[in-house]
C-alpha cells in the first residue's frame, strides 16, 4: 500500500482515517468498523462493498 | 415538459452497468471523448500548478492522461465507481508509449496516476486534500447536487479549482419524446438543468462560478444504432421506474414510428446538451454550519452568478 495514497484516502463515511491490514489487504476504518477491500490494488471504497467488522 | 423521477437510479446500478460497459466504452463514446478533450482545452487558459488533481469519474482514462500531460509534476488520483472502467484505465496508461516515455519514472517511484474506486457522493479522501477536481461527463449520475458539491468543497484546498462537465435538460430530448408517445413509464434518464447546477454551486458558496452550454448534435443512421451505442457506453437508462419486463417488440416499434419526425437528410438525430462548470474553492476555510440558509456568508451575489450563465450553441 502506497504511503502517500494512504495519507490521503479517508473513510467515505466518516472521512476518518484509515488503517492498512497488510494481512487481509484491506483498509480499516476502527470507528464505523468497516473494511475496504483493495482488488488489483485498486482500494474499492464503497460502502456496499465493504466488509463488517464485529464489535468487540 | 417535466417528468417525475422521485428517486431516479441506484448507484448500484450505475455501478453495474459501467462494469458491464468497460470493454465496450471506447468504442462507442464519441461525445464522451470530444467533451473530455474540451474541457482539458479549457485548462489552458486557467493558470493553475496543481500538486493532485482528483479526476472523478475517470472511466477508461481519457482526461487522467490528458492531465497527467499537461501536469507532469502532480499526482493525479484517477477514480471511478465501476473498477472494470479503472482496470482499462490503468491499461492504457501502462502501454500507452507517448504518455509511457514523458512520465515513465514517475510510475515507478513516485506512482504519479493512482485508482481508487469510490462514489462521488462519498469521496473516500481527507478535508483539504486536492488542488483540482477534474469530473467530465460523471455527475450526471449524481441526483443530489448540493451534497455533491459540498463533498467537493470538503476534499478540495483552499484556493482549489473545480472543472466539470455534465449533461442538461435537452440531451435525448428526441429518444425522451419518442419515448413519451408510446410509453408511461421512464425510458431516458432525466438531466438537470443548467440553472439548477448553477443554483447548487451557489448553495454551497464557491467563489467565481461560470457555466456555459453547449449542443452537440451527432446523426445516426437507424433508431437502433442510437440503442445500442448508448448501451455500449453505459449511459442506457438506468430509472427505476423503467419497465422491468422486456420492452414489447411491438412497442419499440410505435417508438421508431414517433422517432421518425426527427429525422433530418443527415440521419437520425441525436442531441447532447453538454453543460461547463468551473469554479474556485474560497481561500477561507469551509464553515460547518453550511445548511443554515441565513448565514451571511456570500462573496458573489445571485444576480451576479446568473450574469456570469452564458449560452452558446453549437452542431
Amino acid at each position: 500500500m502506497d504511503k502517500k495514497l494512504l495519507d490521503i484516502l479517508a473513510c467515505p463515511v466518516c472521512k476518518g482515517e484509515l488503517n492498512y491490514d497488510k494481512e487481509n489487504n484491506e483498509l480499516i476504518c476502527d470507528k464505523d468498523k468497516l473494511a475496504f477491500p483493495i482488488r488489483d490494488d485498486i482500494p474499492v471504497m464503497l460502502e456496499s462493498e465493504a466488509r463488517t467488522l464485529e464489535t468487540k | 415538459m417535466t417528468e417525475a423521477s422521485p428517486q431516479p437510479f441506484t448507484k448500484q446500478q450505475v455501478r453495474d452497468s459501467f462494469n458491464k460497459a468497460a470493454e465496450t466504452y471506447d468504442t462507442f463514446a464519441i461525445v464522451q471523448r470530444e467533451v473530455c478533450k474540451r474541457l482539458l482545452e479549457r485548462l489552458d487558459y486557467i493558470k493553475v500548478a496543481p500538486q493532485m488533481i482528483l479526476d472523478i469519474g475517470a472511466g477508461t482514462g481519457q482526461g487522467t492522461q490528458g492531465l497527467a500531460l499537461q501536469y507532469p509534476d502532480a499526482h493525479i488520483i484517477s477514480m471511478d465507481i465501476a473498477e472494470n472502467m479503472l482496470l482499462k484505465n490503468r491499461d492504457k496508461i501502462q502501454t500507452q508509449s507517448t504518455l509511457a516515455k514523458k512520465v515513465k519514472n514517475f510510475f515507478k517511484e513516485k506512482q504519479m496516476v493512482q485508482f481508487v474506486c469510490a462514489d462521488a457522493e462519498q469521496l473516500p479522501f481527507a478535508d483539504a486534500s486536492m488542488d483540482m477536481i477534474f469530473s467530465s461527463l460523471t455527475i450526471q449520475w449524481c441526483p443530489d447536487l448540493t451534497k455533491l458539491f459540498n463533498e467537493f468543497r470538503r476534499v478540495l484546498k483552499p484556493g482549489g479549482l473545480l472543472m466539470f462537465t455534465t449533461l442538461g435538460t435537452q440531451t435525448l430530448h428526441e429518444l425522451r419524446a419518442s419515448w413519451a408517445e408510446v410509453s408511461d413509464k421512464i425510458h431516458v434518464n432525466h438531466f438537470a438543468d443548467m440553472h439548477d447546477i448553477g443554483d447548487a454551486l451557489y448553495n454551497v458558496q464557491v467563489e467565481n462560478p461560470v457555466m456555459d452550454n453547449e449542443t452537440i448534435v451527432l446523426n445516426y443512421q437507424s433508431i437502433k444504432q442510437i440503442l445500442i451505442e448508448l448501451k455500449a457506453v453505459g449511459a442506457h437508462n438506468q430509472n427505476v421506474g423503467r419497465e422491468k419486463a422486456l420492452t414489447g417488440k411491438s412497442r419499440l416499434q410505435a417508438m421508431y414510428k414517433a422517432y421518425e419526425k426527427f429525422r433530418t437528410e443527415e440521419g437520425y438525430p441525436v442531441t447532447y446538451d453538454v453543460l461547463y462548470g468551473h469554479a474556485w474553492n474560497p481561500k477561507t476555510p469551509m464553515q460547518k454550519t453550511q445548511s443554515d440558509s441565513q448565514q451571511q456568508h456570500t462573496s458573489i451575489s445571485l444576480a451576479q452568478l446568473k450574469s456570469t450563465l452564458g449560452s452558446r450553441e453549437r452542431s
